[in-house]
Parts: C-alpha cells; structure tokens; sequence
C-alpha cells in the first residue's frame, strides 16, 4: 500500500511542476500566437478580396464579421472566419463573400486533420468547388447541394461545409439587422 | 576525445534512424523539403537533449513501476514548450510542419534514449548522447529530403539545382509519400552493401 501513496505523490509532483512549466511558456508566448494569427487573417482577407480598401470589423449579436470596401467607401461584400469541430480539433474557415452573398473565395486558416486525407480540404481543387455557391447550394451533394464529399475525408468535408452554411445563415441575418 | 567519439557514435554507428530504425515515422512524413527536415530535426533535437538530462538527473527519485508515465510527461512538456515556442516566432515553419510537432512527444527515439540511456548513465554522458542522436537524426531527415526535393521539385533548400526543363516537370512521386519509402529504402540498402563489403575487406 504504501509504495502506491508513493507513486501517485511521484506522478503528481511531476505533472503539477509540468504544469507550472507549460503556464509560465504560454503565458509569455500567447500574446504574439495571437498576433501572428491576427496577422494570417488580415493577409487572407487582403488575398481574398484584393480590391478592398478597408475592412471594417462589425459585430452583431456576438457574430464578428468584416466588412470589405473599396477606396470610396462602397461595400464590396463582407469576410468571416467560420468555425467547426473537424476529425481531430477546430477548423476555422476564412470566407468571403459578395454583397449577393455569393461565395467569392474560401481559405481554411486552422486546421489539424489528418494529413494526406483530412488536409485535403486545404487543397485548390476543393476550395474552388464553393466559389460562387450561395447558401442554399452549400450542402454535400448526397443533401442536394453542389459540394462533393473527398473520399476518405468525409468528416473533414462535413465540418468545412457545414461551418461555412452556418455561419453564412449567420451574416446574411446580421449584415440585414444592422441594415436598419 | 570520448566526447567526440561518442558524438559520432549517435551520427554513425548508432545513428537512430538509420542503424537503430527508431523515429520513423517523421523521417516519411516531413521530408518532403530540406528546410521542414532541418526545422523538424532541431525541434526533436531540442527535445531529447532537454528530455535525456532530465530524464539522467531525476532516474533516482522516480520508482521503477512508474518510470514510463513520468518519461512522457517529461517528453511532452519538452514537446508543448517548443510546440509553442514556434508558434509565436516560426509561424511558418509550425504551420508547415503542422501535427508533426506535438506528435514528437510519441517519437520513439527520445523514449527509448531515456529508457536505454539517460535512465542509466549521468546527466553529462547523456547530454553527449542526445547531442550524437539529436545530430543523427537530424542529419538522417536532411539526407532523405535533400533526395525527395532535388528529385520531387528540382532544389535543395528552396534553391534551384536542377534546370528548368526538369524542375517545369519534376518527378512528383518523390516528395509523395511513396516516395518517402522508396528514398528511405534506397539509402538503407546502399548503407547495407556498403557496410557488408567494409567487413569483407575489413
């Protein structure tokens, strides 16, 4: 009995100094992680929409979006980071779209799937199946709509396709409420 | 001398990737350019001479039964500290290197050196054998993706080497992963044959 109350003070010493280890590393290191992302996504907008001037970050109801305009201020459409579980953690979507709310380009930022398999919803030859979709034609084609599942990858599509759907159901209610 | 001897012995007659077979699995998957090799080979070099000192200086205090889960923790806060640490300062090697990074916490080269090694000898002799295998290793990834990229993309390092004619239509298989194995093959079989006739005539 008594080597195991050893054990177990052993392992939890080693885990808690572990610990104390990786908060001091993250603290000093989150902040620029932070930048750095901040930094991707301002790229991606700027490749994704070139014409755009400016983008504006709106918020409504907790939805952030940006808003594309050009030199003399008129909207060219808007740009979001669309979010979903994937196989093996978050994948975050950059898209944008028109003022019609057609899809202009997509750009997966973030994501940890499976490689050779789950990358390849980083790939052009699936990202370019969405340019010009709108909202109702963003399902898997099985679902009536006009995206095709890669096979081996099924989830990996699943979560693309549905952050996307999701969150541009999202910003066509947003960008009509801050209409008004 | 022995430092340098024993450096050798981790490059060379033990090298870990080669000889001992140990690693394997980020030797198929990140060779595919020389940069994401000598990017990938430093972070586990990081790892595994943090790892073996460690590992050396705290062998007494850690009971036998529980060696093994406190040598992962150890390997994966290693592996959590310079998976951050890229992050924040090579955005772009981590975003290349991707999965690879955290899943050196799994490579068997550090286990097994902390295990084989660092768990028997002192913190300085295990500082010279992680120095050996971490230089092996990364050398190891170097050698098999300088083949893939001059084969697969006609450079090495981001540089051309190759002309244009044949970097315009390059043979793509090798920087997939068959030939990942194909590459790793071939230099096990021309060591092995260079190593049976050295005994011969030895």
């Amino acid at each position: 009995m008594n080597s195991y109350v050893k054990f177990f003070l052993v392992l939890f010493l080693v885990v808690a100094i572990s610990c104390g280890l990786l908060a001091l590393v993250n603290r000093q290191t989150h902040p620029i992680i932070k930048q750095n992302k901040a930094l991707t996504q301002e790229k991606a907008r700027r490749d994704m929409i070139p014409s755009a001037d400016d983008f504006t970050k709106v918020t409504v109801n907790d939805f952030e979006y940006y808003k594309a305009l050009d030199v003399n201020k008129n909207l060219l459409g808007y740009t979001f980071l669309a979010k979903q579980k994937g196989y093996s953690g978050l994948i975050e979507v950059m898209v944008a779209v028109n003022t019609s709310f057609e899809i202009i380009r997509i750009m997966v930022i973030t994501q940890t799937e499976t490689p050779g398999l789950g990358t390849q919803v980083t790939l052009p030859k699936f990202a370019d199946m969405f340019i010009g979709l709108v909202k109702s034609e963003i399902k898997i084609d099985r679902e009536g709509g006009k995206i095709v599942n890669i096979t081996g990858a099924t989830i990996s599509t699943n979560a693309v396709t549905k952050a996307i759907a999701n969150d541009l159901q999202r910003l066509e209610k947003a960008a009509q409420e801050e209409d008004k | 001398m022995k430092i340098v001897s024993e450096i050798i012995r981790g490059v060379m007659n033990e090298n870990p990737i080669l000889i001992l077979g140990l690693g394997l699995c980020p030797v198929l998957a990140v060779t595919t350019s020389v940069e994401n090799a000598l990017g990938m080979g430093l972070a586990t070099t990081f790892v595994i001479l943090c790892s073996n000192l460690l590992v050396s200086l705290v062998k007494s205090f850690i009971p036998d039964k529980i060696r093994i889960p406190c040598y992962i923790v150890i390997i994966a806060t290693f592996t959590t500290i310079i998976n951050l640490e890229m992050a924040a300062f090579l955005p772009d090697l981590h975003r290349k290197l991707g999965i690879f990074i955290p899943l050196i916490t799994v490579n068997c080269m550090i286990l097994g050196r902390a295990e084989s090694f660092a768990s028997k000898n002192n913190m300085f002799n295990s500082l010279i054998d992680a120095v050996g295998m971490g230089i092996g290793f990364t050398l190891s990834l170097a050698l098999v993706a300088s083949v893939r990229e001059i084969l697969g993309a006609g450079q090495w390092y981001g540089f051309n080497v190759l002309p244009s004619a044949f970097r315009n239509e390059p043979i793509i298989a090798a920087v997939m992963a068959p030939g990942a194995f194909l590459t790793l093959g071939f230099i096990l079989a021309a060591l092995n044959i260079y190593k049976s006739k050295y005994k011969k005539e030895g």
